[in-house]
């Protein structure tokens, strides 16, 4: 099976021939190579929209809720790669439409929708939320938190962490924060689950500036996130034998903990009573400089743009940052961003007044 | 006052807002509350610097930097760049491995990344004795250095401490000099010393200073037009005595070259003045370099008539007088070169069979007529 899923990711994603690729010298070459280019993209998407029309699409669907992890992960990729081939969005809709509109209570059934959901955000994301924006699919991945299922809460929890960085998937988790999922799942036993919540928390915080230095939810995913990070440098360190997941699973399953752990650090760490705290060391942030340094193995891993973030932002005052971007923009505040500023003051409603005063 | 002459005004007047003056904004209209104001400041960041050194954390970015992404490099020259400003642990970062991290940085194809790692070596080199680091190290960093100092968008700042880190580095050996020469150092660094900024063209002189005497800087200085701004660097020590003390200093060491196209130069130019000039100027590092540069000169007979003109003799007495620690060196410049003036003054006449009265002073000094 697995051998099909290769063969279908790569006849969806082939590279482009030479007369669909590179620049030409001329105006004419490079308008041939772009008409190339175009016609590559069509036959692509004809691929893919033939794959999603034949019965492999059902299989692909189905090992989403594999029991084997390398399958679920496969079928995860497959899924991306065909729908980033399919070049309409609209078409990809249609295709999806059947799998979108079945509403059920069965848990498997639910795991592969928000895994398939989760593939699609990392695709595209515009389709993520879209597919996230069906009828009952939020709640779907409501019931499989509240479920208790150890797969199904991961996965539900991974796809609210994905929807969490698009702008259209965050005004679909309302329902999710209203309902408190998110700080349930903080304290759940599921280290994946958790760290995606947290993850989650930080990403809406941050979109919403709802996070400031004092809240108390700051403080609880600082807490969570040294939790995540202190577990899973335990996990690395202890007897891989000794442990009842399969070796495989279980390296993923601390490496994806680590990553979120250090995604949430680096979405509180611009705040500089964090950065004091994490520098300083604290009752839950003893040795978390040490234990980011010792997390830093290349630069390979997904967490390694967050981590050399984190080691940006604690060598450096917040005033320099914004120094910073306005020397890098050249930007001189115009008036338009000083109304902006100024949109609450009665300065603003003086200068308005005085505009409009003066156009009579 | 009409009502829009006032909004004229706001407008104008905050304009150019600098952050703080937004921060305050901000504040005042309640966009920002009292505790979210932030207290960090500069010695809070050195301190957290320090814990990150401490836990290896250079060592923990170089390990970042092999085979990261473009945008994760981006953040690690940034990081250590940063880290850099802290000037205690720049040995630290020598010796964890940032310093060969920067070089690998500063040749990617990302114009931040290569920004920010080469800032990150200019930084480190104007506190580091270039001794201590490895030949690649020191000859790798100049091209990197200078072209940095080409990039017309970097900060007065980047420019200003790469060029104190080249100037350091330009003074361990003739290798390095030969180096920056052979970058095609001296036309950057001479378009440096036009910059807008004081400091930078105070530290673009001191580092051409320092070239001296490789063959390329010294037919820089056979250019009569370049010899000029050299000596108005040297005479206005009233704006910024440290360009003029590099300034007199280049031209002292010119001097002191067995050149024969520079010193018809130098005869040529307003040097001689300069250094009269520099004599009354009652700094006591220029007037060592004043009076070093007119012992030197006296080996020109044109020179020495100049002196005589210019009545050198008697600037050169009042300084040989001085008896104080800072300007021993001064003051004994002053008698070595009086002596040569005399010397020269006395072969001169032996040469045109004309009579000479020496008198000697109490203090050793003496007058020749």
């Amino acid at each position: 099976m697995s051998n099909t899923f290769e063969w279908q990711v790569q006849w969806c994603s082939e590279a482009a021939p030479s007369w669909a690729e590179g620049s030409g010298s001329s105006m004419a070459e490079r308008r041939a190579q772009q008409d190339g280019e175009r016609q590559w993209k069509k036959a692509l998407s004809l691929r893919a929209i033939a794959v999603c029309k034949s019965p492999i699409n059902l299989s692909m669907f189905h090992l989403l809720d594999s029991s084997i992890v390398a399958e679920r992960a496969l079928s995860l990729a497959a899924y991306g790669r065909v729908m980033i081939a399919v070049d309409d969005d609209d078409e990809a809709k249609s295709l999806l439409a059947t799998l979108a509109a079945t509403t059920t209570r069965d848990l498997s059934h639910m795991r592969r929708k928000a895994a398939l959901t989760s593939a699609l955000f990392l695709a595209k994301g515009d389709l993520g939320a879209w597919f996230l924006s069906m009828d009952g699919a939020v709640n779907e991945c409501l019931a499989l938190i509240a479920s208790g299922d150890e797969i199904g809460q991961t996965v539900a929890a991974e796809t609210l962490c994905l929807a969490a960085s698009n702008d259209s998937g965050r005004s679909l988790l309302a329902p999710v924060v209203e309902a408190g999922t998110l700080d349930a799942l903080l304290d759940s036993p599921n280290a994946r689950a958790r760290s995606a919540a947290a993850s989650t928390m930080a990403k809406l915080g941050v979109a919403s500036k709802a996070l400031t230095s004092d809240s108390s939810d700051t403080g609880r995913l600082l807490n969570t996130a040294m939790m995540l990070l202190k577990g899973a440098e335990d996990a690395a360190t202890t007897d891989q034998t000794t442990q009842t997941l399969s070796q495989a699973k279980f390296a993923e399953s601390v490496s994806v903990t680590t990553e979120r752990a250090v995604e949430v650090l680096a979405a509180l760490i611009t705040k500089s009573a964090v950065k004091d705290e994490l520098a300083h060391g604290s009752g839950r942030c003893a040795m978390g400089l040490n234990r980011l340094c010792r997390m830093a193995k290349d630069g390979k891993g997904a967490a390694a743009y967050g981590l050399a973030h984190i080691f940006a932002s604690l060598s450096v005052t917040n005033k320099e940052v914004q120094e910073r971007l306005l020397a890098e923009r050249e930007m001189e505040v115009r008036i338009s961003q000083l109304i902006y500023v100024q949109s609450e003051s009665l300065l603003f409603l003086l200068i308005f007044d005085t505009v409009v005063w003066d156009a009579a | 006052m009409p009502r829009s002459s006032s909004f004229e005004c706001i407008f104008f007047c905050t304009c150019q807002i600098t952050p703080e003056q937004l921060a305050e904004l901000q504040r005042i209209t309640k966009q920002k509350s009292e505790a979210e104001e932030d207290t960090d400041d500069a010695e809070r960041c050195g301190w957290r610097i320090r814990q990150i050194v401490q836990c290896d954390g250079i060592r923990a970015l170089v390990r970042l930097s092999q085979g990261a992404s473009a945008k994760t490099e981006e953040q690690i020259a940034l990081a250590l760049r940063q880290i850099a400003v802290e000037p205690s642990v720049r040995g630290s970062l020598i010796q964890q491995g940032g310093y060969r991290t920067c070089l690998d940085l500063a040749a990617k194809d990302s114009a931040k990344c290569v920004r920010d790692a080469s800032w990150c070596l200019g930084k480190t080199l104007v506190t580091t004795n270039p001794g201590v680091l490895t030949a690649p190290q020191r000859v790798g960093c100049v091209s990197v250095l200078l072209r940095l100092l080409k990039d017309h968008r970097c900060p007065d700042l980047a420019h200003f401490e790469v060029l104190l880190g080249l100037t350091n580095v330009a003074s361990f050996s003739d290798e390095i000099k030969a180096r920056i020469v052979g970058e095609k150092g001296l036309r950057t660094l001479e378009y440096m010393q036009f910059s807008d900024h004081l400091l930078v063209r105070r530290a673009a002189t001191e580092c051409l200073t320092n070239l001296m005497p490789h063959p390329d800087m010294v037919a820089h200085l056979r250019d009569g037009e370049k010899l000029k701004l050299w000596c108005a660097f040297a005479e206005d020590f009233e704006s910024d005595l440290p360009t003029a003390r590099a300034a007199a200093g280049c031209l002292a060491m010119a001097c002191g070259l067995s050149d024969s196209e520079l010193q018809a130069s130098l005869q040529a130019s307003r040097a001689c003045q300069v250094f009269v000039d520099l004599l009354k100027c009652g700094a006591a590092e220029l007037v060592h370099r004043a009076a070093v540069g007119i012992g030197y000169m006296t080996d020109s007979p044109e020179c020495v008539e100049k002196f005589k003109e210019l009545n050198a003799r008697a600037s050169l007495a009042g300084v040989a007088k001085k008896k104080s620690p800072e300007w021993a060196s001064a003051a004994s410049a002053a008698k070595d070169a009086s002596r040569a003036l005399v010397a020269a003054s006395v072969s001169a006449a032996v040469a045109a069979n004309s009579p000479t009265i020496v008198e000697a002073d109490t203090d050793g000094t003496f007058d020749v007529t």
